[in-house]
């Protein structure tokens, strides 16, 4: 949920970027970290094993100014993809606002894919809230591999729902993609929260 | 038995060798013609028919390994229009794949030979055909599956055992490779639901936040406020010396040494403690003075380029050094006549050196320069020394009015009257004499800069920050008694125990603890990671030979061995382990990535309280209770089978525990 500091005139907004196993959401983080100017990021916090492997998650902080009068404020997290940390998952899905679904575009981890969707899901239901209700897009990474899995079928499998999402094609690796994802995921909640203060405008 | 898995599949054209572009989706059903196994396989029953009917997805339910939720998929009708209420969609047809790609899916110990044998016959070209509506629930699911029995139904006989030899087999799913498949699936067959909201047009339209744009007016920002902070650190940082002679109350150091001197002893008891060296007022002196040349070049005066702004320069050793040298013994308060004569020209060679350097040197600097070089001169005549502009004679203030102001406003236009500060007042009773000394030393900017011969270098600091760099000769090995006999504990180990550990002699009544309990791992027990010699000391904690050479890991094994001890973890502060035995690797690193965070936050807590930092937590379990220290920036998680600690397994983890950080350091 989002939080809003009146006293500092900030908003901070969760987003939580999930999918499977080494499908590339740290980094994600670190092109973000690295590409994004040093005034409206924080440090990037990573606790990984000793093979890179996230452990329980990274979080970087970024903000900028879209509303007016406000700073608003990314907080950035990943989860561990591995399927013994859904623990992990599920405390940092908690007071998400936005998720960023991370797709690894090899055939070999489509299934992984697929289950990590899945697992999305449920866990979204663990903390009482569903797909349908947090802003969602869905990255297509690792375009740049040799023979990757056709869009038209990531689109069939992961983008199928009934409300179409934002999707991109991207690179973490080379960096292609990341800020788009994100200028994706941040317009959805800005929109969202735009709407919403809207409404409790027009309420009052 | 396999006649009722034929159907399941579509057909299958024995004829074509070569894989097919495009998929035939409604090819007329034929009938294959018996051929002869290849040499050294089963061949079909007599009168086996190849080719049956088609697959009903009612079937593939009933073959109990594959079940498509037909909810998951909606397919949109061609002509549907768009919005249309989605209805599921019965697709017919088949997706044929070379038989070679499922031979390549079977495991070979399913198959009568090799993949290497097989894939050489002819009839691993023929087509098979898949059913397209099962392909198609499948696909969302990341994976095409068919049970090993449905596949032998399809297939051509005698590549795979006959299922009566491989019954336990008949249900194992075969993963066809999804790629193959789906690049063989009619493009219009994967459109997406017609019904599909499509994303809010205000969301496409926004600008986005981390724009390049934005980026660029962030760093624009960012920016503006590094010139603004670098203006008013530039302002802030205004040179002193020239405008206010008496910059002494900021300097006054050594005066509030002493507030730091008593840093708590608890570092370890084998190094020096730290030494703060004392001010050389020679050295002092010279900093002061390269302190002066850095603020007068950032004025604009112009230095020559061997005059290093940061590190003194090299004095320029003349002949007479050896004389002068007897005023290095002179009180820095008292500089001389030749001490002074370095620092700016007397009387005329100022003025030429000021006409010189005139389009870059301050008036400012110029001004003080000038009347530094008169009281120089004044000091080599005898004549008293004045330092503040002569006042006039009582009575005759007003008569004066009008040159005094002249030379005021002359005065402010060099000089800023806010930068003018008023020569200290010393508190009653404050350290009157002593500051007027450090007054007297830390004015020697116009002493000369001075190497002397054999100058005393100052004394290294050693065990300042870091004991590494204590050379091994200075190591003091402070004598630890040994821990496994508790007759032999010191006092201090036997007072009040936390409340947590309400009767430790419990453990007494556990298996009794010998030396073999605590024998260190015999030269042929496998090591985790190499042999080094940690501490002699830790050896001695651990009734270990002082020489062994042992390791992390051996700490670790030696500590899981002693009675009710299930796992112990060391690690660092940043949470990654340094060593752990614990049956379960992940819960090891799940141990040691959240141990620091706890024992920091219960300690931040008690910190907020007034409390003393924890070092210790103790959380006592119904089977294995979790007790974690911390050293430093070691922390050591024990798992032990009860609730309370015996005292003696404390008392020797947290000194083993406090001697590794030691060397962790």
């Amino acid at each position: 949920m989002a939080f809003i500091n009146y006293s500092k005139r900030e908003i901070q907004l969760k987003i939580v970027y999930y999918g499977c196993a080494l499908c590339g959401k740290t980094t994600n983080l670190i092109k973000l970290h690295s590409g994004i100017n040093s005034t409206q990021k924080g440090e990037l916090v990573s606790l990984a094993t000793d093979a890179d492997r996230t452990l329980f998650f990274d979080f970087l902080s970024l903000s900028t100014q879209t509303l007016p009068g406000f700073d608003t404020r990314f907080q950035l997290y990943t989860v561990p993809g591995q399927p013994v940390y859904n623990t992990t998952r599920q405390l940092v899905l908690k007071g998400v606002d936005g998720i960023v679904f991370v797709v690894d575009s090899h055939w070999d981890k489509m299934e992984e894919n697929v289950e990590s969707f899945a697992n999305l899901q449920e866990n979204l239901i663990e903390n009482h809230l569903s797909m349908a209700q947090i802003p969602y897009v869905i990255q297509y990474n690792k375009r740049d591999i040799e023979n990757p899995a056709p869009l038209e079928y990531l689109e069939f499998t992961f983008n199928n729902r009934a409300t179409q999402s934002l999707t991109f094609e991207a690179s973490a690796y080379t960096g292609e993609g990341v800020l788009d994802t994100l200028n994706g995921v941040a317009r959805l909640l800005l929109a969202k929260y735009s709407k919403s203060a809207g409404n409790k405008a027009t309420k009052q | 038995m396999a006649s009722n898995f034929l159907g399941l599949f579509g057909k299958k054209k024995e004829e074509v060798l070569a894989p097919q572009a495009s998929p035939t989706l409604s090819a007329p059903v034929e009938e294959a013609k018996p051929k002869s196994p290849p040499s050294g396989l089963i061949g079909l029953p007599q009168g086996r028919k190849r080719v049956t009917q088609r697959l009903s997805l009612k079937g593939l339910q009933e073959s109990g390994k594959i079940a498509p939720d037909p909810t998951k998929i909606q397919l949109p009708s061609a002509v549907a229009p768009a919005r249309a209420v989605p209805e599921p969609v019965e697709v017919d047809g088949t997706v044929d794949i070379p038989f070679s790609i499922i031979l390549n899916s079977i495991p070979e110990q399913l198959l009568v030979a090799d993949h290497a044998t097989l894939l050489v016959h002819p009839e691993v070209m023929v087509q098979i055909g898949l059913p397209l509506s099962h392909v198609l629930s499948m696909l969302p699911s990341g994976k095409l599956e068919f049970s090993l029995s449905d596949l032998v139904g399809a297939i051509p006989a005698g590549f795979v055992q006959p299922l009566e030899n491989i019954p336990d087999y008949a249900q194992t799913p075969i993963s066809l490779p999804l790629a193959e498949v789906f690049r063989r699936i009619p493009p219009h067959l994967l459109a997406l639901r017609s019904d599909q909201r499509p994303v809010d047009a205000a969301v496409k339209n926004m600008v986005d936040p981390f724009s390049k744009e934005a980026l660029e007016k962030a760093q624009a920002v960012a920016k503006e406020k590094a010139v603004e902070a670098d203006t008013q650190f530039a302002v802030e940082a205004e040179p002193a010396p020239e405008l206010n002679p008496e910059p002494i109350p900021e300097l006054v150091m050594e005066e509030s040494v002493p507030e730091y001197a008593p840093i708590p002893e608890y570092r370890a008891p084998s190094f020096e403690a730290p030494v703060e060296p004392d001010f050389d007022p020679v050295m002092l002196a010279e900093a002061e003075a390269a302190l002066a040349a850095v603020e007068a070049r950032k004025a604009g005066v112009e230095l020559p380029d061997v005059y290093d702004p940061i590190l003194p320069p090299p004095p320029a050793y003349s002949a007479t050094y050896q004389q002068e040298e007897a005023h290095q013994e002179t009180p820095i308060s008292e500089p001389s006549a030749e001490a002074n004569a370095w620092a700016f020209p007397v009387s005329g060679q100022a003025e030429e050196a000021a006409a010189d350097s005139e389009p870059e040197m301050d008036p400012a600097l110029v001004e003080w320069a000038r009347k530094m070089a008169q009281e120089e001169s004044a000091a080599q005549s005898g004549e008293p020394q004045l330092s503040e502009p002569e006042l006039p004679p009582y009575g005759e203030e007003e008569t004066n009015l009008g040159n005094d102001l002249n030379s005021s406003l002359a005065q402010e236009e060099a000089v800023d009257p806010d930068d003018v500060v008023p020569p200290p007042t010393p508190a009653p009773g404050a350290f009157e004499v002593n500051k007027i000394g450090m007054f007297d030393a830390l004015n020697a900017p116009t002493r000369p800069i001075r190497k002397p011969k054999n100058q005393p270098q100052p004394p290294e600091i050693k065990g300042f920050g870091s004991f590494n760099i204590v050379e091994k000769s200075q190591e003091i090995v402070t004598p630890v008694p040994s821990y496994t006999d508790p007759s032999a504990l010191p006092e201090e180990f036997d007072q009040a125990t936390p409340e947590l550990e309400p009767e430790p002699e419990d453990s007494t009544q556990m298996e009794p603890v010998g030396s073999i309990n605590f024998s260190a791992p015999a030269s042929s027990a496998p090591l985790l990671s190499p042999r080094i010699r940690l501490s002699p000391t830790i050896n001695r904690y651990l009734s270990l030979d002082e020489n062994a050479e042992i390791s992390f890991a051996d700490v670790m094994n030696h500590v899981r061995r002693w009675p009710g001890v299930s796992g112990c973890v060391i690690t660092g502060k940043d949470g990654l382990p340094i060593s752990a035995v614990v049956d379960d690797v992940l819960f090891s690193k799940s141990l040691s990535a959240f141990a620091p965070k706890i024992v920091a936050r219960v300690s931040e807590l008690f910190v907020d309280l007034g409390m003393p930092e924890v070092q210790e937590i103790h959380v006592p379990m119904d089977d294995v209770s979790t007790f974690l220290f911390r050293e430093a920036d070691v922390y050591f998680i024990l798992l032990y089978k009860e609730a309370s600690l015996p005292q003696w397994y404390r008392k020797v983890i947290k000194a083993v525990l406090e001697e590794i950080a030691t060397r962790h350091k």
